[in-house]
């Protein structure tokens, strides 16, 4: 029997929107003069929908569907990021959520500079970036630019630099949200690569991705959202040929 | 209360806030000659010109003058510029915040923090301008770090409740520039509280940072004891504002990042 790694129960995500989100004086003062006190209508849009499943430690779950079913919102409320509006989770271990790479990078501080900045805002300790830093550069291949500003980057050694950073972070659960859509063929397969080696050392990973063949190759579950919820859970071979069906 | 403290002052996220301030400072700074000097230039000369003008122009009879205004300029500099950053901070990081799971509130923190070392640097300005205009040096002179502290963590509160506000009011914005402008003239930074009629002394009791830039002065030019009650009244301002800023994080917080 496998360790629970996360437990997912009746969890659902409904946003409300203003019709205008920007108040501002003028509409405060055309309210006044009209004596129009209701509140703005709300738009409410139900995102996920009592979701409930457990994901056991070591999984490596793909997770398909198509744009604005919910995908990344699951993940942002696995991370903390937005809360649920009813339901509740249940982590096992720290979990990292990779949901952009390169979050917070300063355009005008060099790859060094960022590297410690991109890895505290990641959660990372002062001496897991001290243990880790030569790993990190030599991981990205980026050499001497290292020192250069980011800005003067390329798209590609951007994710380069920032998939390092993310991928040498010390984590139990690890989310990862299209990130690899950028970069080379080659980075492409290094990173893929770097991924199953950290599911191989029993970490959790849930992967967001359009790629039916990355969850063939990797995952060992997958999920597939729809605008109801979950409309498939299981082997990752046939779920990967469920969501390719859906086209 | 002390796990409340620690989430507040972001104490477990310390290496986030140091990298955070790190980082502020090197752009601030980044490509020009003199660097983090700025910071010390800015109040050193903003504080001539008004010497110049109301000494020799308006024949202002204050003692010490130049002594006088830097001493209320330079926190005045912190405060001002800390709401005018501040405010923008969670709006400007929306990427950030909508991305990595961070308390809004160390964002906010590590721009108090950045501008209050361009205080720190600006005071050994202070001291040697204390020793030029020969105002006699004095262990009294050590109360004036008790008042800066206060306004640390004045300018701290009011810079989280704004950035929160700022989310959903984006009048703010323009709202606390004009506020700025006024409140610099309503504070007893350029003239002297015995400049103020006494009918209207108890405004300065009214103003959140009156009696504290009163104390400011009164520390570094009275060579005595601030009384009791001046330190009762900006710790209380003070803590007022703590308090509200506290009620700001409770009631925002869980939603702010969905607003933003």
């Amino acid at each position: 029997m496998k360790k629970d790694a996360i437990t997912v129960t009746n969890i659902s995500k409904v946003f409300t929107h203003k019709e205008d989100p920007t108040s501002s004086i003028k509409s405060l003062l055309i309210k006044l003069v009209t004596l129009n006190f209701k509140r703005a209508p709300r738009i409410t849009k139900v995102v996920l929908q009592n979701l409930t499943f457990t994901i056991h430690e070591g999984d490596f779950v793909g997770i398909m569907g198509r744009n604005g079913v919910g995908k990344s919102t699951f993940l942002k409320v696995l991370s903390n990021i937005y809360k649920p509006t009813s339901g509740s989770f249940r982590t096992f271990g720290k979990v990292v959520p990779l949901l952009e790479l390169g979050a917070g990078f300063a355009g005008d501080l060099s790859g060094y500079e960022n590297i410690f900045l991109n890895a505290s805002i990641l959660g990372f300790t002062k001496n897991e970036i001290v243990s880790k830093i030569d790993a990190i550069i030599k991981f990205s291949e980026l050499k001497e630019n290292i020192y250069r500003p980011v800005k003067n980057y390329s798209s590609g050694m951007l994710v380069r630099l920032a998939f390092s950073i993310a991928s040498h972070v010390e984590a139990d659960i690890l989310f990862f949200d299209e990130i690899l859509a950028v970069g080379d063929v080659g980075f492409q397969a290094k990173c893929m690569e770097k991924i199953k080696q950290l599911s191989e050392l029993k970490k959790t990973i849930i992967l967001v991705t359009h790629s039916p063949d990355s969850v063939k190759e990797f995952c060992n579950r997958c999920i597939v959202f729809n605008d109801s919820g979950v409309i498939y859970d299981g082997n990752a071979t046939e779920g990967a040929k469920y969501y390719s069906d859906l086209f | 209360m002390a796990i409340f403290l620690q989430k507040y002052f972001c104490t477990n996220n310390s290496f986030l806030v140091y990298n955070l301030i790190a980082k502020n400072l090197k752009i601030r700074y980044r490509g020009s000659y003199v660097g983090i000097f700025w910071t010390v230039l800015i109040p050193a000369f903003t504080s001539l010109v008004y010497y110049l003008i109301f000494k020799h122009v308006l024949k202002v009879q204050i003692e010490n003058y130049l002594v006088f205004i830097m001493s209320g300029l330079i926190p005045w500099t912190f405060f001002s510029q800390t709401l005018s950053s501040g405010l923008e901070t969670l709006v400007s990081n929306v990427s950030l915040l909508n991305k990595v799971p961070l308390p809004p509130q160390s964002l906010v923190l590590a721009e108090t923090y950045t501008n209050f070392l361009n205080l720190l640097f600006s005071l050994p300005v202070l001291f040697f301008i204390i020793l030029i205009d020969k105002v006699e040096l004095n262990f009294h002179m050590f109360q004036y770090l008790f008042f800066v502290g206060l306004l640390f963590l004045m300018a701290n509160s009011i810079s989280l409740i704004v950035s929160f506000l700022y989310v959903y009011f984006r009048d703010l914005k323009f709202l606390v520039a004009i506020i700025l402008q006024f409140w610099f003239y309503l504070t007893p930074i350029i003239y002297a509280k015995t400049m103020i009629p006494a009918a209207y002394f108890y405004l300065t009791y009214l103003n959140p940072v009156g009696i504290l830039f009163v104390s400011l002065h009164d520390s570094i030019l009275e060579p005595k004891i601030i009384s009791l009650d001046y330190y009762l009244v900006c710790t209380g301002w003070t803590l007022v504002f703590f308090a509200l800023s506290i009620l700001t994080l409770s009631k925002f917080e869980s939603e702010v990042i969905e607003s933003l």
